[in-house]
């Protein structure tokens, strides 16, 4: 065997290694969810019947009843409002992710690419308002958005992101400071400024993480349950995650319908990583940079 | 927005200023905010109110299958009442006050609320709820009125604080023996002479308790809900809980022991407490996965509720309900668990209205066309079953049972025989404390059933602990009030001390061109908007919390200045404290087994696989499935029979000839269970790894690979380096979160078993919202705070040591 058929021997037993780990992987991982899935086509009686079932009573005889299937979907739909609160809840996400993506990387660009005095400690001040546990600000951290007139509102839940994710920065910080310096000091002495380096050659080449943030920021605003129980009291204001609590009453739980809202409410974050995955992924190029 | 913002500066003044005895002040004209909501975001506007109608706002009503009930209820009060209109607001959430206590402190409460009975005394105690006395008094004239004749002085004396009524109880719920006749009669005994004292009680327990093929309990003889249930057991030999002036502790009197002690027998009985957890879930809130219905606890003591979980889960069931066995020679008693109760906060803005709602909704009318829908409901869904529950009103109690009382047998005569027990009805323990009593007499009977400690030593411990929360409840008005102007002083003179701080620190970085000069202008720029941010909405409650670290703080009163009191009790005094400490550094201990699985699993989806975005969709997947579902999937997982350990008993455990762990149900497995869920949701941490691989420029693994490097080598000297800047991140950040660690305590163990899983945060958060220690919660959080500090600062001196940035 010549050197080549060796390479490509050794690069096929390695590809098929990695489908094997995957594979397994995959269905490990899968568990929770393929378990929301067929809880979701269940009956009351049959969710924690002993043995467990993979495949819902309703699929075991053939052909399936669809109508009798999708019983627990349109009963939770009947049950809560669920477009309005998805629309609401819609409506928090996008502004909380649009507004965290955009503001955390241009103060992310003043922690890393910028060199002012006293930098470094201003970011541990950052980092440290992360350290207190929220429990023991929540009582006047409300009295300010009652204040504010927000209570019951749905601006509460988004407005943090004016002002940029200490997390979301700290991370964006940590891409922009592995971008070499020698990249903009050509355009600073073409006498680029400082917000056009950040607009056009930063954010291009922390897309990745840009990409991170913006599901991160998503999947938080999406589940956020705290939040709304806090600051929502009506049923016109309320966001999906807290509406889950409505299947739930002191002598009785509705596992059915929640499962079923709760995988309907997983889809959009599938959707999203799945879209945002790509730029994830997307290989940067610094040709001519030497590293 | 300018208006916005100028509102906010006085607004900044308001809550750290002196006027902070807001609640003292609920007279002065208050302010609505209800009134001038500004206008929400798009399609939710709100219907602008046509009519004039007075808007009473509604908490806690149970919107669940009973919606609809609730409906038609409201809607026949409003064509009652035409000038009310009722909103109805959140849902109960059982022992969470964080939302009520929001309200009643920013003054938006709502004007009426319905909750579980557990925490009344606690809330009634600070001066939150408003008397209904006058009330009652003004009802005596009226046809409809609520009368106190109507319910049993057991029940209406579980309404009073201090002698004033705060709360009209909606149910009651008597504590009841349900037993499964038909494993009575597999085991011998006579299905219909359930056992009457303890220790035939002991006795059937033992008999009715049985071994599997492997060792293991297949049937559970009785199921105590050990929770709340030791004070029960106390008043049945006649004893007390607090003294009779409700100022001193009397759980480690020989009435306590004694209980104590019978209740370790109960537990013995049945093959030590490990044996006992494999069956009942730490969590009581997951009904439905319920070994009594599936017919593997013989007996269980539960609310009457038990009847309609077995009409529910197993309609086949022989059930047999009987009063609770008492001590030989005492007569069988009862006690209400939990029950509905509803409330008017004291700066309720319609307090009349709220309540014209609390009489109608214990009115017999109000019940009957509740029920009445409901049963229509039910007919429509598939015949759920109906169970009218009982009511503590006569009135509403007899209509009901009439109507809609369970027929078909065996339920019918348990539902008779709840009805006699509900005679033997005595009071509850009305306390301010009672969420540390109801928190230590659990704790006490879990380190008996471990055979930690004898009976007496843990009711001493537990009685020490009720009485330091009794001491410093009735004595906390000996305190000096907290003079605010003492806090805006020590502020100024910190924010000037850290100024002089950065100056002095920074003057190595003096700009001596004019390059440096101008960048010293423009960061700061980019970085206002945070500042922006932290200085209105985090800095003053950030302030605000540590003033009240030195301050005996319950929330409703005004803070009252204790110095280091809470500092030193909690460092030196509180054994919790450290224990939840040394829980959640075992947390922080797991952190890189975390790291190091998620970086794996980005390496390996790393790899240019066909089908890749599907495999890394999948691997996302349990970090965004929601919390409800995952929860109720680990108890099934978890379970000590569950998929886990059967898959362990065939695989590994069964080759050594080992049990497998109890996991979330063994005080020495909990945290390692937790671990383990935690690795599931690794690949959240995955998409920062892959976004940082994408970083490392290919060159240098085609350099390096020309030089002869292996994959190893490779991954050693270019990977690792070049992924330092986000170990570094993951390292902060999870160290940052770890130390947080809050929910799965919250959702999955309350802390149990025997306080394994007690973490920081948890115990801060019942110290805050359920023992109403919000000055010593602050104190806790402020030492994690520093101590979360101190680990970040000496990680950032070493950074730049390893950390390589590009």
């Amino acid at each position: 065997m010549n050197w080549r058929m060796r390479q490509k021997v050794r690069q096929t037993v390695q590809y098929g290694f990695a489908h094997a780990v995957l594979i397994a992987g995959a269905v490990l991982f899968s568990m929770p969810f393929l378990w929301l899935i067929t809880t979701s086509f269940k009956g009351p009686n049959e969710i924690f019947a002993v043995p467990f079932r993979w495949l819902p009573e309703v699929g075991q005889s053939w052909p399936v009843d669809w109508s009798k299937a999708f019983q627990n979907f349109r009963s939770a739909q009947e049950f809560i409002p669920f477009w309005l609160w998805i629309r609401n809840t819609f409506y928090v996400t996008a502004l909380d992710v649009f507004f965290n993506v955009m503001m955390s990387s241009i103060v992310a660009y003043g922690f890393s690419r910028v060199r002012w005095r006293g930098r470094d400690i201003v970011f541990i001040l950052l980092l440290a308002t992360l350290m207190l546990p929220a429990q023991v600000t929540m009582i006047p951290t409300f009295l300010i958005f009652n204040q504010l007139g927000w209570y019951n509102t749905l601006t509460p839940l988004w407005v943090g992101a004016l002002f940029g994710n200490a997390f979301s920065i700290f991370l964006l910080r940590q891409f922009m400071m592995t971008i070499p310096m020698e990249l903009e000091d050509a355009a600073k002495i073409d006498g680029c400024g400082h917000f056009r380096i950040y607009r056009t050659i930063v954010l291009p080449l922390i897309k990745p993480a840009l990409a991170v943030v913006a599901v991160q920021t998503f999947q938080g605003a999406w589940n956020n349950f705290l939040g709304p129980y806090i600051y929502v009291n009506t049923k016109d204001k309320m966001t999906i995650a807290l509406g889950l609590q409505w299947f739930k009453s002191e002598h009785l739980a509705m596992y059915g319908e929640m499962m079923a809202t709760s995988l309907v409410m997983t889809l959009p974050i599938i959707f999203i990583f799945f879209f945002c995955q790509r730029y994830m992924i997307q290989g940067i190029s610094l040709t001519g940079i030497k590293a | 927005m300018a208006n916005r913002l100028s509102r906010l500066t006085v607004n900044c003044a308001v809550i750290l200023g002196a006027s902070f005895h807001y609640f003292a002040s609920t007279s002065a004209p208050a302010q609505t905010p209800r009134a001038n909501l500004p206008v929400p975001g798009p399609g939710v506007a709100e219907t602008p109110p046509a009519d004039n109608r007075i808007e009473l706002h509604v908490w806690g009503m149970n919107l669940a299958e009973v919606r609809y009930g609730t409906y038609a209820v409201v809607a026949r009060f409003e064509e009652k009442y035409p000038n009310v209109k009722v909103i109805l607001g959140p849902t109960d959430r059982g022992e969470d006050l964080q939302k009520l206590l929001c309200g009643v402190v920013g003054n938006a409460p709502p004007d009426v609320f319905r909750r579980e009975s557990n925490l009344f005394g606690d809330i009634a105690a600070r001066d939150i709820l408003l008397s209904l006395e006058p009330f009652i008094e003004t009802d005596k004239s009226r046809p409809d009125g609520l009368y106190e004749v109507d319910y049993p002085p057991g029940v209406w004396a579980s309404g009073h604080y201090n002698d004033i009524m705060y709360a009209i109880p909606e149910s009651s719920n008597p504590l009841v023996l349900g037993y499964n006749k038909r494993l009575f009669r597999e085991a011998g005994l006579d299905p219909d002479r359930p056992p009457r004292t303890w220790d035939e009680w002991i006795e059937a327990t033992r008999k009715l308790t049985r071994e599997g093929a492997n060792g293991q309990i297949d049937t559970l003889g009785t199921a105590i809900h050990a929770r709340d249930d030791l004070a029960f057991y106390i008043a049945q030999i006649g004893g007390q809980v607090l003294s009779e002036d409700g100022r001193t502790c009397r759980l480690n009197s020989p009435e306590g022991v004694q209980a104590l002690t019978f209740l370790g027998q109960m537990f013995d009985g049945m093959g030590g407490r490990r044996a006992y957890n494999d069956f009942v879930v730490t969590n009581p809130g997951t009904d439905i996965y319920n070994p009594f219905a599936m017919g593997r606890i013989a007996m269980s003591v539960e609310d009457d509720w038990i009847i309609f979980r077995a009409m529910q889960y197993a309609p086949d069931m022989e059930l047999g309900v009987a009063p609770v066995p008492a001590p030989a020679g005492r007569p069988t008693i009862t006690q209400s668990a939990t029950n509905g109760m509803y409330m008017i906060p004291r700066n309720a803005r319609h307090p009349n209205e709220a309540w014209d709602f609390v009489r109608y909704m214990n009115s017999p009318e109000s019940q009957i066309i509740m029920l009445d829908t409901l049963k229509k409901q039910a007919m429509l869904h598939g015949g759920r079953h109906m169970y009218p529950g009982f009511r503590p009103n006569r009135k509403v109690l007899e209509e009901l049972s009439a109507r809609f009382a369970p027929r078909e047998p065996p339920f019918d005569k348990c539902f008779e025989t709840c009805k006699q027990i509900l005679d033997t009805l005595v009071p509850v323990t009305i306390s301010p404390v009672t969420a540390v009593l109801r928190d230590e007499m659990r704790r006490a009977v879990e380190r008996v059933s471990y055979h930690e400690v004898s009976p007496q030593q843990a009711l001493n411990d537990a009685t020490h602990r009720v009485q330091e929360q009794l001491a410093l409840f009735y004595g906390r008005e000996r305190a000096p009030l907290l003079e605010w102007w003492y806090v805006w002083l020590a502020f100024f003179v910190t924010v000037l001390l850290a100024l002089a701080v950065i100056v002095i620190r920074t003057r190595s970085e003096r700009a001596f061109s004019s390059l440096q000069r101008r960048e010293n202008r423009t960061g700061p720029l980019f970085v206002l908007p945070w500042v922006l941010g932290f200085l209105v909405f985090t800095a003053g409650p950030m302030v605000f919390s540590f003033a009240m670290s030195f301050c005996d703080y319950d929330v409703i009163h005004p803070a009252r200045w204790v110095g280091i009191r809470n500092y030193t009790s909690l460092v030196l005094k509180d054994p919790l404290f450290t224990k939840s400490l040394a829980n959640t550094v075992f947390m922080v201990l797991a952190l890189p087994l975390g790291m190091a699985t998620s970086l794996s699993i980005a390496l390996l989806l790393n790899t240019k696989v066909r089908g890749m975005s599907v495999y890394r969709t999948i691997f996302y997947l349990p970090a965004i499935t929601p919390a409800v579902a995952t929860a109720v999937l680990w108890y099934a997982l978890l379970n000590p029979s569950g998929i886990i350990n059967t898959a362990l008993s065939a695989t590994v455990c069964g080759w050594l000839g080992i049990n497998p762990p109890a996991w979330l149900q063994d005080p020495a497995w909990s945290k390692p269970a937790l671990v383990l869920m935690g690795l599931w949701g690794a690949g959240g941490g995955m998409i920062l790894w892959l976004a940082g691989l994408q970083g490392i420029p290919q060159q240098l693994y085609e350099a390096a690979a020309i030089d002869g490097a292996g994959t190893f080598r490779q991954f050693r000297s270019i990977t690792l380096p070049m992924l330092t800047p986000y170990i570094f991140f993951s390292l902060i950040v999870g160290i940052i979160g770890v130390f947080q660690i809050f929910a799965q305590a919250l959702v999955l163990t309350l802390g149990g078993p025997a306080d394994s899983t007690l973490f920081y945060v948890y115990y801060l958060f019942n110290c805050a919202f359920r023992y109403f220690k919000m000055g010593y919660a602050s104190a806790q959080a402020w030492i994690l705070f520093v101590i979360v500090l101190l680990l970040t600062l000496i990680q950032w001196k070493l950074s730049k040591r390893w950390v390589h940035y590009g």
